[in-house]
């Protein structure tokens, strides 16, 4: 083994997590992709505006455009739109009333990805905060979370968020102290970031015990810091490495359960654009139309694929259980095989160390 | 109204595939394919395909088209349709009554005698007395359109509510076949009540609860048989259909197979490979088989008008439609081509409430805009900022199914182009009717259409009449209370359906007055396809333009 390597059994510095990072060309490009998908969207406006010469709801049913100098309609009498014309105008198409596919995409992509990353955020936030309480405290706290999380848990999570979403759709949510309307984007974002709060919440949980029973915590305490302070200062940030490892792949898991809410029309709604809703849109018009499903749906599996592989790089790297099988696969010869998903209790667990 | 909201939606992907595996595996109903050959124990089949299940097979209870479409010829009623093509078809004719009423007591009371010899399809004899326990049965099992029975027969909204054993308004002679019907108020479309399948006779012995599997014996060139709930069931000739003999109602030659086919793609290859012989006249064709049904198919595939409108309701309760120049601006900017094409062109661009063809539709122009042009969008602009309305939010309600969803994206982005800040409510088909007709919803501007119940103005006429204003399951959407067109309303629907032709200036009137008044801002009238397979003889099959194809028609080539 190499001398400069980092041992198996103790933590990854920072700076050595990112070193190693950067020398894994797999996640080198699955960044890449995510980034270029990121930037493409977030120039969605620049491109509808200046391009494309309309925005993502603009109608253009009975228009025409001029296409190797004839005149062509945007959606023809018996009501198929146009494919791509590979021009600035309906660069990937129209769909059925006539609205810029291109256009839509890449404002679809800002609402699935802004969609996506908020419902990551509450889903980390929450489960933190449950995590800490229900593994510092413990007892009938640590109950009550634990059995709230199972009753989460124990629904299928698409069939939870279609309930969440159809219910809320209409009338949207009236918490008193906030309001989100029916159209709102945070309604999808909070429905999907609650229904995976256990996906995340039970191995952090597990952690946080573990932790609690550490020399260095029982040091802390017995030094006079209060518990609360403690769990902040010597607990949290050992939880680090475990959250680094599952924003990508809850935000991979994200990204898919947004598209198919609002496939089903239970997330983003009209006539906001999102990719699960174009795929929707464009299945009624299957064969005909069959750039309706493809321009969505390649964006969403580049998307998925770059986070999801990004996930899987950085669990290798900072999971020592991982590493340990890869160096083991590497001495034999071997290429690993894809790693599955951490079920809710075995989630990656690199050893603690205390807060410095 | 939503009763008979018809569903215009492909089905999802994923019910599709489910569908196409489930027909892969040869689990797709009992309905057998069209081969139909003739059989040595019975007469040649023929396979009909519906886009979705009928509601119930049960005629007190079923109230969807598809529904009726199947037990009309199975459950006749006192009276029917003719089965003719366009505008003859709407002609009522007596069917199990020997003539048309005697109307008298000042057009209250209907009075009129059974055909003599009747039976029902499992021999049993007809009684008059079964007419009451039909109309009784379809109160008790509260059918969808019960409010036609208990609104105008003396004594059946009492029965109702329990408050009487029997209907006091229906007296029967069961030894002279002598029926007597009295109405609360004159009302000229009650003829039209009788001629539903709910008004079709059952024997008196029937139960009274649902029967949706095993429907009860009727009068009628058809029997129920064979109900795989949601799958299939089968149209067999009734067997004591030929000693009936009613006039104007053909004799069947081919048994009905109904296959229910969700996927609308499987169900157009199926009739163009003969596979099944008559396609679901409910669903559009999808783009590619209207393509094939063009080109390859143009001697057995025709457009046929059907009594429906399309329109989106402005609510004139709360701003901005409570302001006349606002509405007109919206239908001013109205693009109905393009709602045509979004239909797949099986729309017909219109202005006015009542449906080309029938009674009552007007032959003038429309006072706001033509119904063929895109639309006048500067005009509109300026009528917006005439009535000081610009800038105001407005909420449009849709479906989400297809070409619903669309038809809102576009009249959304037409607000905001004259000057409206629309926002987009587009829910589940399955409870979007619900919402939009209850009051308290107050859904400002939506989507809606409207399929006859019956070919009388005067069905239609709910929809902006502020009579039918009630706090659910409201038909007046827009809450207008327009006295010109309550009071007109409340007169012509005394006339019997007999002088309805001398009545049609009246209607016009009244119809041009409320194109003016703007209420809903019509986009135009549905259509419906004709496609058989090729073994069927296209041009001999009927088709009603109240319940669709008239399977007695059908016959091999």
């Amino acid at each position: 083994m190499d001398a400069r390597a980092p041992s198996l059994s103790a933590p990854i510095p920072r700076r050595s997590a990112w070193r190693l990072l950067l020398a894994e060309p797999t996640a080198i490009g699955a960044g890449c992709v995510l980034v270029l998908i990121v930037v493409l969207c977030l120039l969605a406006p620049v491109y509808a505006k200046d391009i494309a010469h309309t925005g993502p709801d603009a109608t253009h049913v009975t228009e025409t455009i001029s296409l190797g100098g004839h005149p062509h309609d945007v959606v023809s009498p018996t009501g198929v739109p146009t494919g791509p014309t590979w021009h600035s105008r309906f660069l990937l198409g129209a769909d059925k009333t006539g609205r810029d596919v291109a256009v839509r995409l890449l404002y679809g992509g800002r609402n699935s990805l802004e969609i996506a990353a908020l419902a990551t955020l509450i889903t980390m936030v929450l489960a933190i905060a449950l995590a800490l309480l229900a593994g510092w405290f413990g007892g009938f706290l640590d109950t009550l979370i634990c059995r709230l999380m199972d009753l989460i848990w124990s629904y299928p999570v698409l069939l939870l968020g279609v309930a969440l979403g159809v219910t809320l759709a209409i009338d949207g949510i009236d918490l008193g102290f906030v309001t989100l309307h029916g159209g709102s984007l945070l309604l999808p974002a909070l429905i999907i970031g609650v229904v995976y709060i256990p996906y995340m919440g039970r191995p952090l949980r597990a952690r946080v015990l573990e932790l609690r029973r550490s020399e260095f915590v029982d040091a802390a305490l017995q030094q006079g810091l209060n518990g609360g302070r403690v769990a902040l200062s010597e607990i949290l940030p050992n939880l680090t490495s475990n959250v680094v490892v599952f924003a990508p792949l809850l935000l991979a898991n994200a990204i898919l359960l947004e598209a198919g809410l609002s496939f089903l029309g239970a997330g983003v709604q009209a006539p906001a654009p999102s990719w699960g809703t174009m795929i929707s849109e464009g299945t009624q018009l299957m064969p005909e139309a069959i750039h309706l499903v493809l321009a969505p749906g390649l964006m969403l599996l580049a998307a998925v694929v770059a986070a999801n592989l990004l996930g899987d790089t950085l669990r290798d790297l900072l999971d020592p259980r991982s590493r340990r099988r890869r160096v083991r696969a590497s001495a034999r010869g071997l290429t690993l095989a894809p790693l599955e998903l951490p079920p809710p209790e075995a989630g990656p667990m690199p050893p603690a160390e205390p807060a410095r | 109204m939503s009763s008979r909201m018809r569903s215009l939606s492909p089905a999802p992907l994923s019910i599709a595939a489910i569908a196409a595996i489930v027909a892969a595996l040869g689990l797709g109903g009992c309905g057998g394919s069209g081969g139909g050959a003739s059989t040595a124990s019975g007469p040649a089949s023929a396979t009909v395909l519906d886009g979705s299940a009928p509601d119930s097979l049960d005629p007190q209870v079923g109230i969807t088209t598809t529904s009726m479409e199947a037990t009309w010829n199975v459950y006749l009623g006192l009276y029917t349709y003719a089965r003719a093509n366009g505008s003859a078809g709407t002609h009522l004719i007596p069917a199990l009554a020997a003539e048309l009423p005697q109307v008298s007591d000042k057009d209250t009371l209907y009075t009129t005698t059974l055909r003599k010899g009747l039976h029902f399809s499992n021999g049993a004899p007809v009684k008059a007395s079964d007419f009451t326990y039909a109309i009784e049965r379809a109160i008790r099992l509260n059918w969808g359109d019960k409010s036609f029975l208990t609104e105008h027969i003396v004594g059946a909204e009492a029965f109702d509510e329990h408050k009487a054993s029997t209907i006091s308004g229906i007296q029967t002679d069961d030894g002279s076949g002598k029926i007597s019907i009295k109405l609360t108020s004159p009302y000229g479309a009650f003829l039209n009540v009788l001629a539903f399948p709910a008004a079709g006779l059952v024997p008196s012995n029937t139960p009274m609860k649902a029967q949706p599997n095993d429907p009860p014996p009727g009068v009628g060139p058809y029997e129920i048989e064979h109900v795989v709930p949601g799958k299939s069931f089968e149209e067999a000739i009734n067997p004591h259909w030929a000693k009936e003999a009613i006039p104007g109602i053909p004799t069947p030659q081919l048994t009905i197979d109904v296959k229910v086919q969700s996927n609308v793609g499987t169900q157009a290859d199926e009739v163009f490979d003969g596979e099944a012989d008559l396609y679901d006249w409910n669903t559009p064709l999808p783009p590619a088989a209207l393509q094939q049904a063009k080109r390859e198919a143009e001697d057995r595939y025709s457009v046929e008008s059907v009594a429906q409108v399309s329109f989106f309701f402005l609510n004139v309760s709360k701003p901005p439609f409570n302001n006349l120049q606002a509405r007109q601006a919206v239908v001013e900017a109205l693009n109905r081509p393009a709602y045509e094409r979004l239909a797949s062109g099986y729309l017909k661009p219109g202005c006015y409430l009542l449906p080309p063809g029938l009674i009552g539709h007007p032959s003038s122009p429309c006072p706001y805009g033509d119904p063929e042009s895109t639309g006048d969008v500067a005009k509109a602009k300026e009528l917006v900022q005439q009535s000081g309305t610009a800038g105001e939010e407005v909420t449009v309600w849709g479906p989400a199914e297809t070409p619903h969803r669309e038809f809102v994206d576009n009249f959304a982005q037409m607000l905001d182009a004259i000057g409206y800040k629309a926002k987009e409510k587009v829910i589940s088909p399955s409870t979007y009717y619900g919402a939009v007709t209850n009051v308290k919803t107050g859904a400002q501007v939506g989507f809606a259409e409207y399929t006859q119940d019956f070919p009388n103005p005067v069905d239609f006429y709910q929809l902006i009449d502020g009579d039918f204003i009630q706090p659910e399951g409201n038909h007046d959407l827009s809450l207008a209370r327009d006295p010109v067109i309550d009071n007109g309303v409340k007169e012509l629907a005394q006339l019997p359906a007999s002088e309805l032709p001398q009545a049609a200036s009246k209607w016009e009137a009244l119809e041009r007055h409320a194109a003016q008044q703007a209420y809903v801002a019509v986009i135009g009238y549905q259509e419906a396809p004709k496609l058989t397979s090729e073994r069927i003889d296209f041009g001999g099959l009927v088709f009603s333009p109240v319940y669709g194809p008239d399977w007695t028609t059908l016959k091999l080539k």
